[in-house]
Parts: C-alpha cells; structure tokens; sequence
C-alpha cells in the first residue's frame, strides 16, 4: 500500500508542475500590453514617436492597404490646397483630386479616413495618458518627461483642430454655441463600445486651448528636430486665436515667438535651397520622414510632382499669382515638368524629396513665415498686445526676405496679409480655411465659381460608418 | 537466482495444477459464415487467467479445470460462452458481431460500451479506413462514411489536407475545424507552411498506425473537451499488440492518379481559340472606335461599320500577337502541366507480446507524385506502441510516433489571393498560348509560348536547377510521444495520468531562380522558413467504479495542463550571383524575422455514468477550462452536459421480441466552446516594429478587451437506436447546436484609437437531421452483402448580427452575411444570359424588386445566389464477400450546395483578358456569333472596359454530384494454401477512389471547402492502386 501511495503522489505531482503561477498569462513576441510597453521615460520617448510617426507613415503605420491614405504625410496637406483652387490636378489619378471637385460623401473614403487619422492618432495620445503615471521617472529625466508629456498635450490639440477644421464649420461663420456645431472630444482612452456625440464649437476650441496652455507649461523651449517645442506649440496657439478672432491673444503669442524663439526667416538667397533639408531655419515642427517611414505614393512629394501622381500642379490662377513679381524668389519656385504626358504641369518645388525619393519629405507643420503672417493678420484686424507690432512691420520683414529690391509699402489690407500668405504657405495647407475664415470667397477652377466657408461641402460629412456607430453623432447639414 | 525462482514458481504451479480437477480439452475455432479457421482467438476459463490462443488452423489445447465456462473471443466476432462439460472436444463457430450495439467506443477520457452511451458518437475502424486508397492523410478518409462529418479538398496538391466539418458551420470567424485527439492527447494540425503552399501537420500521421477512430458529435459525447469542442472531436486510437504470437504484417501498394473529373480546366482548342480571338476583335473595334455594340450606339446593326470593323481585324493591328495568323500547333496545356500521378505505399508491423507485455511497431513509406508536373509527397513513419502490466494494480504504456515528411511542390492559391498567379499550375494552363508548340523544332521547350510573362511549365515547375526554376520544398520532421499510467489502487478506484509531447518541426524553402517568373525581380530569391511547435499535455484523472444491485456508477474527475508554443524563423536572400546555387548564403540577405507565442490552457473535468440494469442510463460531465487567450475578465469557462437514455427493449413488459433485438431512445444537452483564433485578440498591444527619424517608434494597434471570451454552443440532441432482425441497426437522430458569443471583428468609433476589436456578438443554428443504417443483407455461410447508409440534413443559419445589420465579406464583398440567411450566401448581380439580337450580356438591375435588365454590370444590384452549404450529404457503402473475395464501394453525395467558381471567372473572361489568357473549352461554339444565336457566352469584346465578365450569379455554380469515392475488390487465399506457405493471410487487392462522378456542373470539381471558394488550384485526383497484403 505505501508503494501505491508512494506512486500515486509521483503520478499526481508531476502535473503540478505545469499548473504554476501565470501559465495563464501570454504575451506576444511582437508586442506588449501598454502597461509593459510604457514603463520607462526611453519608452514614453518611443511612445511619442508613435504618435509623430502616424503623422506621416502611410495608412497610420498600420498596414492595412486596402485604402491608401496619409495625414501631413499627403493627403491632409493637398486638402486645402486643392479646395482652395490655387493647386489643381493634371492627372485622372484620383487619389487626392477629388477634393478640388468638392467630392465626398459619407460612404467615402475621404470623410472616413480624414476622421480615422486624427482620431486615431489621438486614441494614441489618450493610450499614453492612461498609462503616464505609472512611469518610473528619474530626478534627472524628470525634464524630459514633463517634455514629453507637454508633446502629448500639443498634438491632441492639433488633431482636434485639424478635425474641427475638416468636419465642423469655421468658428468666425458660426454660432460657436449651437449644439453639435463642434466635433466629438476625445478626452481620454475609450472603452471599445464607446459612442461618442458632438460638442459645441466652443467647447471645442476651449479644448484645444487648454490642451495647448497645458503643453506650453511643460514643454521645452529647445529646438527639438521633429518634435513640437514649446515655440511650436505657441505659433499653433497664435494660430487657433486667429481662427476664433482673438487677435490680441494670436497677436501676443506671435510676436513672442517672433521676438525670442531661435528661428529666423529663410533669407532670399537661401530661399531655393530650403526645401528638402532637415532642420532648416524657418522650420518650428516638421515631421519627419525617411526611407522606411514615409506615405509613399500618397506622400506630398509624389503628388506635388509630374513623375508622382501629379495631382498638385499649379492652377491657372496659383501660377499667375506666384509668377506675378519676377523679382520675388518665390516665383522661381516652380518648375514646368512633363515626366508623364498626362501629368505635365507647373509644380512646386518645396518637395523636391531626399535621397532621392519623392517619398521623404518632411511636411511643415508651422515655420516662422507663417508666425510673421499670422502676426500681421492679427495686427491688421485690430489686435494690440505689448510687444506687438505693426502689420505692415510683419510684412515688410517678411517681403524683404522674399523679394529682390524690395520698397518698404507704409499700408496693408486684410487682402495683402490674405495674399501674402497665398503666396508663401502655397501646398502646406492652408489656403481654403485661410479665405473662409476672413469671410472670403475662392475661386475653384473645378467647380468654376466662387466657394465661400457657407458652402455645405466646404466641411466633410461625418462618415457613415461612425454614425452606424454612434446613432448620435448628428451629421453636418447638406449631407 | 531469478531463474531458480521462476523455476519454483513454475513448479508450484504445476504441482497445484495437478492437484485440482483438470483435464486435457482441444478444439477448432472457426467462422460461422465461411467455415474458415479463425487464428488467435482467444479461449480462457471465465473469471480465470487460465487461457490460450488459437493457432494458424484455428486449432487450441488447454487444460482446464471442470464446471467452469470457457469463454471464445475475438475482436470483430461475437463471444462465445461454453460450459465445460465431460467432453475433451470443444469445436465453436463464431459469429460476425455486426456492429452491435455493444461494441466498445472509445470516447473523451475513457471507454464505453455503445449500449450503455448516452450521446452522439460514431466509430470508424481500421478496416473501414483499409477501404480507401488516399493513403496520406486520415481525415480525407473518413469523407462518406460518418453521418453529420462533411470531408472536402482545397486542393489536389499531394500533402495538403482536407477539411472536416462536423454537424455545419460551427463560426463565422473562430475555428470551424474539429478537435484531433489522438491516444488521450489533443494533437496540434494546421498549416504551419507558407501562405501558398498548401500543406498541413495531419499528412504526418501514418493512416496505418490508425485503429479506430471515433466522431464525437453531441454535448454528451464532446462536452467533456469544453472550449474546444464546438466543432466536434476526432478521437485516434492507435494500434495495441495483443498477447501470443507475434504477428507480422507487411503491405505494399502501387497505383496512378489523374485529374477526377476529365472535363475540369480543359482549356479552348487552338482553332476555335483563334475564331474567338478573331471575334473579340471586331467587339473591340465596336466598342473602342465605332460603338455599335448596344441598340443606342449610332453604329448599331450598321452594316457598314462591321465591314470596317472585318477590315481592321483583316489588316491585324496587333501583328498576330494574338494567334490570328493559322495556328501552327494545337497544345492542351493541361496535358502538359498535369500528367499521371502515382502512389507508393509499403507498410510492415510486427505485434504481439505476452500476459504483462503487448507490443505494436510499425513503419510505413508513402509517396505520391501529384498530377502537377515536380510536385511530390514522401512520408517516412515509425511508431512503437508498448504496454506492460507491472502489477495486478499498476499498467503503463508508452507511444512513440517519429515520422519525416518532404513535400516539393508549386506556389498554390489556396489562401484566396486576389487575381491569378501565373505561375499557379491552373493559371499557367490558361496562360500559355494554345497555338504555341510545347517544344521547339531543336526539341528545346518553347519559351514564347506564353501570353504576357509565363515560362513554358515544363521548365518552370521542375526544379531542374534551371535559371528559370521556381520551387517549394517542405521538410517537417514530427515526434508524438505518449506516456500513460494507471494504478488499481482499490478494486472500486484508480487513477490514471497521461503525458503527451507533441513535437513538430517544418521547413520551407522557396527558390525563385533569377531568370524565373517570379525570380527576375529580385534577381533570384531564396527564403527559408522554419516553424516549430511544441504541446505539452498533462492529465490526472481518478476513477471510482461501483455497482450497488442495479445501481452501477462511474465516476471520474482531474486536471489537465496543455501548453503551446509556437516558433518562427524566416530568412530570405536576394541577388544571386547564380541560379545553380540556391542556398542563402549565395545571396545577399535581405531580411530576418522571428517570432514565437504560447498559449495555455488549464482545466478541470469531471464525468459520472449512471446505469440501472441497463435499462436506464443518465450521464453528467462538466468541464472547466481555462485559458491565456481570453480577456482577465472571461478567463474561465465552465462547459457541462447531462444525458439520459432508456433501453426499451429491456423492459419487461417488452418481453422476448422475434424482430426487435435493441432498442433504445437517448437525449442530450450541453455547452461547448471555441476559443479564439489568435492568441492575444483580448490584450491591448503596442507594436515595436516602427521608427520616427532615428529613433524608435512604438504604438497600439490593438485595444485590450478583457471581456473577450468564447464563442458558445448550446447543443441539444435526440436520438433513437434500434436493431431489428438481428441484422440491422439504424440510428436517427436530431441535432440543433445555437452557437451565441459569436467572435466577430465589430467596428469601433475611431475615437478608440482602432478601427476594429474583437467582440462576442452575433448568432447562428446549426440543425439537422442524421440518418444511419448498417444492414447485413444477406449473410450465408459463404456469401455475404452489408449496406451501411448514412444520411444528413445540414441547416446553417444566421440568426444575429452586430446590431442586426448586414454584413458583407469576402474577395469585394461576394458573400452576404444576414440575419435569417444561411452563413456565407453568395451575394452578387444576378446573369439573365445574353441577348440573342446583339449578343451583349444581360443582367437584372434590381433583381429584388423588378425585372428590368441592363448590358452593364456595374448597374446590376446583386441578389442572394445560393450558399455553400450543402442541404444533404451522405454516403452508402456496399460489401460483398464470398469465400476469399470482396468487393466494397462507396459512394458519396451531396445536394443543395454551390459554389463560387473563381478560377472560371478568368477562363470565361468575354474578352477581356485577350492575349494574356485562353477560355474554358465550354466556351467553345458557345458564344454569341450571330443575331438569333441562343448561346451562354457573351460576344467577346476585347479589353472592354464594362466588364461583363465582373462576378455574378454566372460564377455560381451547384456542387450536387454523387461519386464513386471507393471501390475495392480483394482476393485472400484460402487458408489451407496460404498455410502451407508459413503464412496466416495473404490478399491480393486493387482499389480505386473518386473513379466516377456524376455532376451537375461537370466542369468543375464540386467538393469545395466551406466557403464554397473554390480557388485557383489544382482539382482533386482519382486514384488505381493495386496491392497486396501478407500476414504471418
């Protein structure tokens, strides 16, 4: 009987073996839980690049290529451009061109996927906050993280701002405190069944403030190459004041990147050479794209080049404009280029790629120019603060840098300031929302009529798929 | 010392022997039916270990002791009990046992009588697997033979496996496949290759070793399996030795193989190739330069602008690119990419043993060369079954399987990529130029003979060592080791422990020469890859047995640990230097990958019989599962069954029926469950892979869901089982499996940060009726005919969805998935066939709510065409047997199921695919030519831009057929001759499969896998063998 007893306890125990502690715990080889991922100041560092890289990696970095489509990296930044009608498509590629015809829908890719990039970059965002306070954090990295942290609360910001400005109307043509006028905020991480609904247009903006304000007193006031410093996130502040016509705000955080950030304006004998180089000195955020991390054919370059899809060549009215002034260095920054017969064209060369790839350029996000221009708009309607300047001061300074011989002008207008900026921040995505905002009109050769910011279309649609989603989230009116 | 012991011992023995009553008694032991002697039976004083076995001649002397009963048994044949009277002569005669009711089943965890079980199983022995000649894997044996079990084929490709499916489509997007247990321990199978490369680890398993297996269908039968058990088990036993003689068996069989059915694939003739060429042409004309195909085009019907039309095909704009000038030659490209295939297949075992040891060793060596022109399957098997009585307490056993399989093959399409490979043997058929002569004049193969970049497949499928090669080789090495303990402790309980390392090892190494199709790109590729995996299983489980009067009970409960794992390495290179040297090192490497995973599972079972008299029976098991692949919050699943049954016939008041052997009525309920396809569906993961600038990038791609947890099957089951006649047994029985928690991919607000996540939603029912009959027709002392029938309804419906809305899926979203519709109906434009005035293709516009046609395709709104599934399959074998003769058939149907024929869709492209593709020989005087012309085929258009040929209900075609799938005529000697010859049997045999089929649809093979994807790869094969089978 003991033998059997002796026996018994052998056969029995060795299953113990395998019953330990965790044998239910598995993880991949490939990739961690969030909680094991971010657990360090290096990880939350890699974490932010993330972020960043989902800016410009094609489809979000995520390999899904069933439908091509890309943020700054492309698709984003031809937007306002071919809405604006100062670029145009030459080819029937219809990759981006559609949005010079004004053409989408809720069942289309565009409004899905101009919504699935901010907000999934921001689900990122909200991923990383969720886990923040976990991270050991060193005395001596305690900068560095409070940096981070500060990146974080920037680019949340600036996806909703890009987002508002894609699926909500302008806040200078609306009633910022009609209900659903904003979009929906994502706060924080969401559980998978979350259904979202919109938030007032102002509820919206003041989001995006704070998110800004609460960056601006973590960030690091170094330059930072590809990632938002605390100038960055000032400029972008200047920016958002100005679309609300909170000029003396946008006026005052301007002027104190004008006057104590270490950028200074691309002069005109450098101006050709600017573009394509990492770093240069204009440039307060760029994102930053290379061999392996680009958006491919949907990359700015590849669109912006007759041996690309050719879908941003020059419009007729784009090129009389930038060629008007011989003498100003911007009108030499165009090339015919006939690589295809049926995407030959006047083309900008802001994109002229690296290493020999159309793929890798890095998009600007905000340079100093357009810190100048915002100044002078802020100035010109009216906005004081106490450092601030004249408007004609920004212009000047601006023009002198760009035209050959140029003669100090004593006055501008609104349309000076509006024309300037036309000219300088061509194919980076401003235009449409730049003439809307100011109650203007453009002309869409397209279309081939005047389009004001009231156009139902000047805003997407909220896609199909979220409102099968989230039955409350109310669409835009004329969808 | 231990000699001088056994000595003693041995004398001890015989002095008590000598002592008792005994008497010398002998005997023959033949077979009732053929008179024939029956060798190794085995005849034992009952409730003694006193016994014998009979000789070659049946013959057996024992020495018993008197007033006793000796008991006569043998596998296969009835027992037979004999009083031990004053005779010294005991000749018996034993019966056939005739599937009876009390054959033993082996089922989850254990064994049981058939009589006493109270759920849905089914057996198929090794005899009825001998039968068939696919001899490289089990499951495509079991096709036919088991009701509720659907068997299809992807692919003709030698080593790929088939698809079982037991009692309809278990999920939607979680496993569909059954659960293989073999020996006690589940075992892993799977593809474990390169995607597109069809193979799978079943095609390591010798079929030969096979003893039985066992479909456990119900709750009651599989429950005890939980979250893996909702697609069914399939129990293996392997072979046992049985004590006395050491039986030698050696079998050797030779046969050929070609395409089943002659008129799949058969590509156009050169002639009426160049007619079509000739008439796409003027289409093209018609549509690119002069419309004047449509009534409102202004060159419609206008005489003149055919004429002009006739001139520009005259003037030949594409310089006879298209085979226009007369064909030189008439090549059937399908001759010469698929030939005759053959089988080899030797096998040798020797069992036996003594009292405290049996043991079983066989090896086997398979090989079959496929109907694909370089593609090869050759399996090397060993195994080692031993099992040795310790003690009158303490059994062991242990099973060793090691087998080594290598596979050259083709890249395949089985995984539904889209478009068509060209160097898929299917496509290259259709691709290459039927005007083309094979070879050139100096006997060179034709190089030119392709349309569009095609090398001629005679030197691109071999791998020769040619600049042009393109290859796929597996090498999979496999071990299953099996190591089992059993301890009577008391006479009323024992426990058992069972260890299992399942062990596999497979390499596939892709060689694209430089100067191949595929090759030229990277200037030759090479790229290894390695897959190993390990299962680790465990169990303890404690027995009690107990009979009070009436009341017997069977109790049993324990643990079982299984773990996973899962390796990967991949390597590839590119840049050869040269084509003669494929391995990596002769290219430049371009990149490395790995990977591994594990996943866990932990459980608890516990099982009770319960029987009065044998007359009522209930049954109870539950079974606690649980596992690294689901959420925190959903980790462990209980999954149970209860089952009653009542055996009438044993009722008193039923008394001593003439006709009415058996009959019995039993009902089941219980859970199952699947788990997840991947193992970390439910965590929340960042990816490491990325970069931003120079520095690391590191993102989530997947939203953590810890509620995720199995999909779950709820299965009721009824069914009654009677034997009549002493001759036949049927069973019927009902099933109906609602399957809830359905893991779909749900679509989440972008706002999460994903697109999609993993969710137990959805529905569906699966029901049916099943319908077995095993009838011995006709059994005299030297002829006998069974039947054996089997019949099932399959009714696989969807009853919810993610919030009840469609869903559409699948290659441009072909399949509908909709609530009340049955899972994966084919959803597409409904073909109304083609206008006989003008020949351009009809389709209805809104087929749901008008009649109205359009030309155009792309106007047409789809409609539901059919699903897969089929309403009913079956099978009926017969067998006759007379004297040493026997001749078996089976054959299989199937009824009420399409399927989606992808390949056709090139091969019927109205034009569109002119100079890069030939059409299907049933074009051939079947497109329009002429006004009035009733014909099936659009006129052809070159290059057209409206796409008639774009999926529609044209590419849904029916699977109804009944096929010849076995035959087999044997010839054993009779024993008197094979005696003489030292020898217990010696049969000769040959032996067919898949040799008839009558189709609905002849042109394609309609055994289709579960989605009804038939996909561009090669059909499967019948099969000639001829063999031969010696015992001695």
């Amino acid at each position: 009987m003991l033998k059997k007893t002796i026996y018994s306890i052998i056969v029995a125990g060795a299953l113990l073996l395998q019953g330990c502690e965790g044998f239910l715990e598995e993880t991949p080889s490939g990739s961690l839980p969030a909680d094991e991922a971010i657990t360090s100041v290096t990880d939350l560092n890699n974490a932010v690049n993330g972020v960043y890289t989902g800016m410009i990696d094609f489809d979000l970095g995520l390999g899904d290529f069933t439908e091509p489509y890309s943020y700054y990296g492309g698709d984003f930044i031809a937007y306002a451009d071919l809405k604006g009608g100062d670029l145009d498509y030459t080819s029937s590629n219809n990759h981006i061109s559609p949005m010079a015809r004004f053409e989408h829908s809720p069942e289309s890719n565009y409004s899905e996927q101009f919504w699935q990039m901010p907000y999934t970059l921001t689900g990122r965002v909200n991923d990383i906050f969720s886990v923040i306070d976990g991270i050991e954090v060193e005395d001596d990295e305690q900068e560095q993280f409070n940096d981070l942290k500060g990146q974080l609360y920037a680019l949340r910001a600036l996806f909703h701002f890009d987002a508002a400005r894609l699926f909500a109307k302008l806040p200078t043509l609306a009633d910022m405190d009609a209900a659903n006028s904003g979009i929906p905020l994502s706060k924080e991480k969401y559980h998978v069944d979350f259904e979202p609904t919109r938030s007032t247009l102002r509820e919206t903006y003041d989001f995006i403030k704070e998110d800004l304000n609460a960056a601006l007193g973590l960030l690091s006031e170094e330059t930072n190459l590809g990632h938002i410093n605390y100038w960055a996130a000032k400029g972008l502040l200047a920016r958002v004041h100005l679309y609300l016509g909170e000029n003396n705000e946008a006026l005052a955080a301007a002027q104190e990147v004008i006057d104590d950030s270490p950028y200074s304006l691309y002069a005109i004998d450098e101006y050709l050479n600017v573009w394509g180089v990492e770093g240069a000195a204009e440039l307060m955020f760029e994102v930053l794209t290379n061999a392996a991390h680009n958006s491919q054919r949907n990359s700015i370059g590849y669109y912006t080049h007759s041996g690309g899809y050719g879908e941003c060549a020059f419009s007729t009215q784009g090129y009389e404009l930038l060629t008007a002034d011989a003498n100003d260095i911007r009108s030499q920054l165009i090339e015919w280029e006939e690589d295809e017969t049926d995407t030959k064209g006047y083309y900008t060369q802001k994109y002229p790629g690296r290493n020999g790839s159309l793929y890798q350029n890095n998009p600007a996000v905000i340079r100093l120019s357009e810190v100048y221009l915002i100044a002078a708009e802020a100035s010109v309607k009216g906005g004081t603060a106490s450092q601030g300047k004249s408007a004609e001061w920004y212009i000047n300074q601006l023009r002198q840098n760009r035209i050959s011989g140029y003669s100090d002008v004593a006055t501008v207008t609104l349309d000076d300031v509006l024309t300037e900026r036309r000219k300088e921040l061509v194919a980076e995505g401003h235009r449409c929302w730049d003439a809307w905002r100011n109650g203007k009109s453009i002309y869409s050769p397209r279309m081939n009529r005047e389009i004001d910011g009231n156009y139902g279309r000047a805003i997407l649609p909220i896609p199909k798929r979220e409102r099968d989603i989230s039955p409350g989230l109310t669409q835009n009116p004329d969808y | 010392m231990k000699k001088l012991l056994l000595l003693s011992l041995f004398l001890c023995t015989s002095v008590f022997f000598a002592n008792a009553q005994t008497k010398q008694i002998t005997g023959t032991v033949t077979s009732k039916s053929d008179g024939s002697p029956i060798p190794g039976v085995s005849v034992v004083v009952s409730g003694t270990s006193t016994g014998t076995i009979t000789d070659v001649d049946g013959n057996f002397s024992l020495r018993v002791p008197e007033n006793e009963t000796l008991l006569f048994s043998f596998v296969g044949m009835k027992t037979v009990e004999v009083p031990i009277t004053e005779s010294a002569l005991y000749n018996v005669a034993m019966e056939q046992d005739v599937i009876g009711m009390d054959e033993v089943l082996v089922v989850a965890y254990g064994t049981s009588k058939r009589s006493s079980f109270t759920g849905s199983a089914q057996k198929v022995g090794a005899e009825e697997l001998v039968g068939t000649s696919t001899s490289e894997s089990i499951d495509k044996m079991l096709s036919g033979k088991v009701s509720g079990v659907r068997v299809s084929s992807t692919t003709g490709a030698p080593g790929a496996s088939g698809e079982v499916q037991i009692r309809g489509v278990g999920s939607i997007n979680a496993s569909t496949t059954p659960l293989y247990v073999i020996d006690g321990v589940p075992m892993e199978i799977g593809m474990y290759g390169y995607t597109g490369f069809s193979t799978d680890l079943l095609s390591t398993l010798n079929p030969e070793d096979v003893e039985s297996m066992t479909i456990l269908k119900d709750a009651a039968a599989a429950s005890l399996y939980g979250s893996r058990a909702a697609n069914g088990v399939v129990l293996i036993t392997t072979k046992k030795g049985k004590s006395g003689k050491t039986q030698f068996k050696f079998k050797a069989t030779y046969g050929t193989s070609e395409t089943a059915m002659k008129n799949v694939y058969q590509p156009m003739s050169a002639e009426q190739y160049v007619d079509y060429v000739n008439d796409a042409l003027i289409g093209a004309y018609l549509f690119w330069y002069e419309p004047g195909l449509y009534p409102d085009d202004p060159g419609y019907q206008d005489a003149e602008v055919l004429e002009r039309a006739l001139q520009y095909v005259q003037e030949d704009p594409d310089e006879g690119k298209w085979g226009i000038t007369s064909p030189s030659a008439n090549t059937n490209w399908r001759d010469v990419v698929y030939k005759k295939g053959n089988t080899m297949d030797y096998q040798f075992s020797a069992s036996g043993g003594n009292d405290k040891t049996t043991f079983y060793t066989g090896v086997g060596y398979n090989k079959i060369e496929g109907i694909v022109i370089g593609s090869d399957f050759e399996r090397y098997s060993g195994r080692i079954n031993l099992d040795h009585k310790a003690t009158d307490w303490l059994n062991f056993s242990l099973k060793q399987m090691l087998s080594h399989t290598s596979q050259n093959g083709y890249g395949d399409q089985t995984d539904q990529v889209q478009g068509i490979n060209h160097m898929a043997p299917l496509g290259m058929i259709f691709s290459m130029n039927p005007t083309q002569p094979v070879y050139n004049e100096d006997g060179t193969p034709n190089q030119d003979a392709g349309m569009g970049n095609v090398k001629n497949p005679l030197t691109a499928l071999i791998g020769t060592g040619e600049r042009t090669d393109q290859t796929y080789i597996l090498e999979r090495y496999r071990s299953l080791t099996n190591a089992s303990v059993r301890m009577q402790l008391i006479p009323e309980f024992a426990i058992r422990s069972n260890f299992g390392v399942d062990y596999s090892d497979s390499k596939t190494r892709v060689w694209w020469a430089p100067e191949s199709v595929d090759g030229e790109a990277y200037n030759g590729l090479g790229d290894h890859l390695t897959y190993t995996t390990v299962v680790k299983n465990a169990s303890f489980i404690g027995d009690f047995n107990k009979s009070f009067g009436k009341h017997n009970i069977q109790v049993f409960g324990g643990y079982e640990a299984e773990g996973l794992t899962y390796r990967t390495l991949q390597a590839n290179a590119e840049n050869y230097s040269t084509y003669k040297l494929p391995e990596l090192a002769n290219g430049q490497a371009l990149a490395v990958d790995s990977e591994v995973a594990s996943s866990n599972l932990m459980s608890f079972i516990g099982n009770m019989n319960y029987n009065f008299a044998d007359k009522y029976y209930a049954s109870a098991s539950i079974r606690s599962d649980g596992s690294s692949r689901l959420g925190a919050n959903n980790r462990w699943g209980n999954f149970w069954s209860a089952s009653a049954a009542w055996r009438i016939t044993q009722e008193e008041f039923m008394g001593e029926s003439s006709w009415l052997n058996d009959l019995k009525i039993r009902a089941s309920f219980g859970t199952n469950g699947t788990l997840p396809v991947d193992y970390f569906a439910h965590s929340g993961l960042y990816t490491f892979s990325s970069g931003y600038g120079s520095e690391s990038a590191i993102y989530t791609i997947q939203p953590d869901n810890p509620d995720l947890s199995w999909e779950k099957s709820d299965n009721f089951n009824v069914g009654l089982d009677l034997r009549v006649f002493d001759k036949l047994t049927a069973s019927v029985e009902y099933y109906h499996k609602k399957t809830r928690d359905l893991l779909m991919l749900v679509p989440l607000t972008y706002l999460t940060g994903f697109e999609t996540s993993w969710q137990n939603l959805g529905e569906l029912t699966n029901k049916g009726l099943e319908f077995e009959v095993h009838s011995n027709n006709i059994v005299t002392s030297d002829f006998r005919w069974t039947t054996d029938f089997n019949l099932t309804t399959i009714s696989s419906v969807i009853d919810k969805l993610p919030a009840g809305k469609d869903v559409l899926k699948g290659d441009g979203g072909m399949y509908l998935l909709r609530e009340g519709e049955a899972i994966n109906t084919f959803y597409l434009p409904t073909y109304a066939g083609v206008d006989p005035d003008n020949g351009m293709p009809l389709f209805y516009l809104d087929p749901e709510n008008s009649d109205e046609l359009t030309y155009l395709r792309e106007l047409a709104k789809p409609e539901i065409q059919g699903k897969p599934t089929p309403d009913l399959i079956g099978g009926m074998t017969n067998t006759f047997v007379w004297k040493g003769l026997e001749l078996s058939f089976l054959l299989t149907y199937q009824m009420g199921g399409s399927l989606f024929d992808y390949p056709g869709y090139f091969f019927h492209h109205d034009g569109v695919r002119l100079g890069s593709m030939n059409l299907a020989k049933d074009v051939e005087n079947n497109w329009w030519k002429k006004p009035g012309d009733i014909v099936d085929n659009p006129r052809p258009v070159a290059w057209t831009s409206d796409r008639p040929d774009r999926w529609s209900s044209r590419h849904v075609l029916s699977t109804d057929h009944i096929r010849l799938k076995d035959i087999y005529l044997g010839y054993s000697l009779p024993k008197s001759v094979v005696s003489k010859m030292h020898m217990s049997n010696l049969k000769v045999f040959v032996n067919g499969n898949n040799i008839w089929t009558l189709a609905k649809e002849d042109t394609i093979e309609p055994e289709v896998t579960l989605n009804g994807y038939r996909t561009v790869d090669t059909p499967i094969t019948k099969n000639f063998l001829f063999g031969i089978n010696v015992e001695f």
